[in-house]
């Protein structure tokens, strides 16, 4: 009787690790599937008893597949579990795999935007640039560069450890995890704080352009409205940054020769 | 010297900006207050940071969209701002200014930077492919080895030269520059910040979001305008 192919602890710690490597082969064809491959690496030498064995498990892998970084670790524990079920199991389907990959790829590339590029990151960035802001002393500024990225990044090796946990644990059902419901308390945790953030360092600036000059917080203002308006307009990206910038020289130029 | 060794922490910096870790660490508030330290201008690099920060908030890199790289923008503004120190007195708004669309050209450029890059991994995806179809194993840690220094080649490139040419033409112009001139930028600043909050107010669609928002910045006028001094 062939002796039962089990992954240990040893394998999920390097998977861990090599998932922060999971973009670093970005490409336009596969997207993401050589990073989620190179991270699954150590499932494979667990699990495959041949040369042949190994290079299916790769080519398996290394076919179109995204997601959110973070999430992608919720794909690979789910993977692990699969491949683990699947190498114990004379005659199972491998088509099961790819086709549980591809369902996998919408719903964790949604509730990562959602969750980190939306909330997270953004929320942490505000919080520590309004406290860089109000601080006066260096030092002090720099402890809140400290405290953005204990901000940002505990829940971001959070969702990589326990997603990998959890994706082992489920399996096939690893859809019951994948709900943004799930994460609708840390999304909007983050995402007032970010908006609460972001007004705190509005009516400071105001009130700190209001100090200076009578002509400064008008342009703040005026600033703040152009970018908006033209972001929203047509999704512009330099435009709204220049003409303001512009806007300012220009009447810098007029203020001091009239 | 220092700029090609500013250039190099910046390219690995960047790494962080998708390839390897995204901790964050790539963002202009922390790159470039590293790269000031790494300067011996600490205050400098934290305040090119600060004013770059929010201009690329709201650019989301959701799939496979092609976002600026405002990162590699910002990295490479500071090392060039770090070149221009010793005109910070008589031209500093101004010196802020070139700045600013200096930062915005790269930004340009970095994109399409990693847009070539992103397509040149394509090879690498096609050797793997072709080895395993031919029966031999590659080694992966490799091939990400490989792409990874080819991003800081890439990069580290891209912001040497630019850095280069850009200090070039500023050390050109700067003494051409009458000193009252500088005046003539002293909003840009302000802009500046005012077009970040703008852009990203962009992130805070939700009636709810936008309220809180809006009443935190009152309250926070007030409180500063009439109890914080």
């Amino acid at each position: 009787m062939k002796e039962k192919r089990q992954l240990r602890t040893i394998d999920f710690i390097s998977v861990f690790f090599r998932t922060f490597f999971i973009q670093a082969v970005w490409n336009f064809k596969s997207l993401i599937s050589i990073g989620l491959c190179f991270a699954i690496i150590p499932v494979a030498k667990r699990l495959c008893r041949t040369k042949e064995e190994y290079i299916c498990f790769l080519k398996r892998h290394l076919c179109f597949f995204n997601s959110h970084p973070y999430f992608a670790s919720y794909a690979l524990g789910s993977i692990a579990k699969i491949e683990e079920e699947y190498a114990n199991t004379p005659g199972a389907d491998v088509q099961q795999i790819e086709k549980f990959k591809n369902a996998l790829i919408g719903p964790l590339g949604a509730i990562g935007d959602q969750c980190f590029w939306a909330a997270v990151k953004p929320a942490s960035l505000l919080i520590g640039f309004s406290a860089i802001a109000l601080v006066p002393e260096l030092k002090q500024k720099l402890l809140f560069l400290v405290v953005l990225l204990i901000l940002y990044n505990v829940p971001h090796l959070y969702i990589r450890a326990v997603g990998l946990w959890k994706g082992y644990s489920s399996g096939y059902n690893i859809y019951r995890h994948l709900k943004i419901e799930k994460f609708a308390l840390i999304k909007n945790i983050y995402q007032y704080s970010g908006a609460v953030a972001l007004g705190l360092f509005a009516g400071y600036a105001l009130n700190l352009a209001s100090n200076t000059d009578y002509l400064k917080p008008v342009f703040f203002l005026g600033s703040v409205i152009t970018a908006y308006w033209l972001k929203r307009r047509n999704q512009a990206v330099y435009l709204p940054i220049l003409i303001p910038v512009m806007l300012a020289v220009l009447f810098g130029v007029l203020v001091i020769n009239l | 010297m220092e700029i090609l060794t500013l250039s190099l922490i910046g390219a690995v910096l960047a790494l962080d900006t998708t390839a390897v870790f995204q901790g964050l660490i790539s963002q202009p508030l922390i790159a470039c207050t590293l790269l000031g330290w790494a300067g011996n201008e600490v205050a400098l690099g934290l305040q090119i940071g600060f004013l770059m920060q929010l201009l690329w908030m709201s650019n989301m890199p959701v799939g496979a969209v092609h976002i600026p790289e405002g990162n590699v923008g910002a990295m490479a503004s500071v090392i060039l701002a770090i070149q221009m120190k010793p005109f910070f007195n008589t031209h500093y708004d101004v010196i802020v200014l070139c700045v600013i669309l200096f930062s915005l050209v790269l930004s340009f450029a970095g994109g399409q930077s990693v847009q070539i890059i992103r397509n040149c991994n394509i090879s690498l995806l096609t050797m793997t492919l072709k080895r395993l179809e031919d029966g031999k194993t590659f080694s992966l840690g490799l091939v990400n080895l490989l792409a990874i220094l080819f991003y800081v080649s890439f990069i580290f490139a891209l912001i040497v030269l630019s850095v280069w040419i850009g200090r070039f033409i500023l050390l050109s112009v700067i003494n051409r520059i009458p000193v009252e001139w500088n005046t003539y930028a002293q909003y840009v600043e302000t802009a500046l910040l005012g077009v970040g909050v703008g852009l990203t107010l962009h992130l805070y669609k939700e009636k709810k979001q936008r309220m809180a928002l809006l009443l935190v910045a009152l309250a926070a006028f007030i409180i500063f305008s009439f109890f914080v001094r």
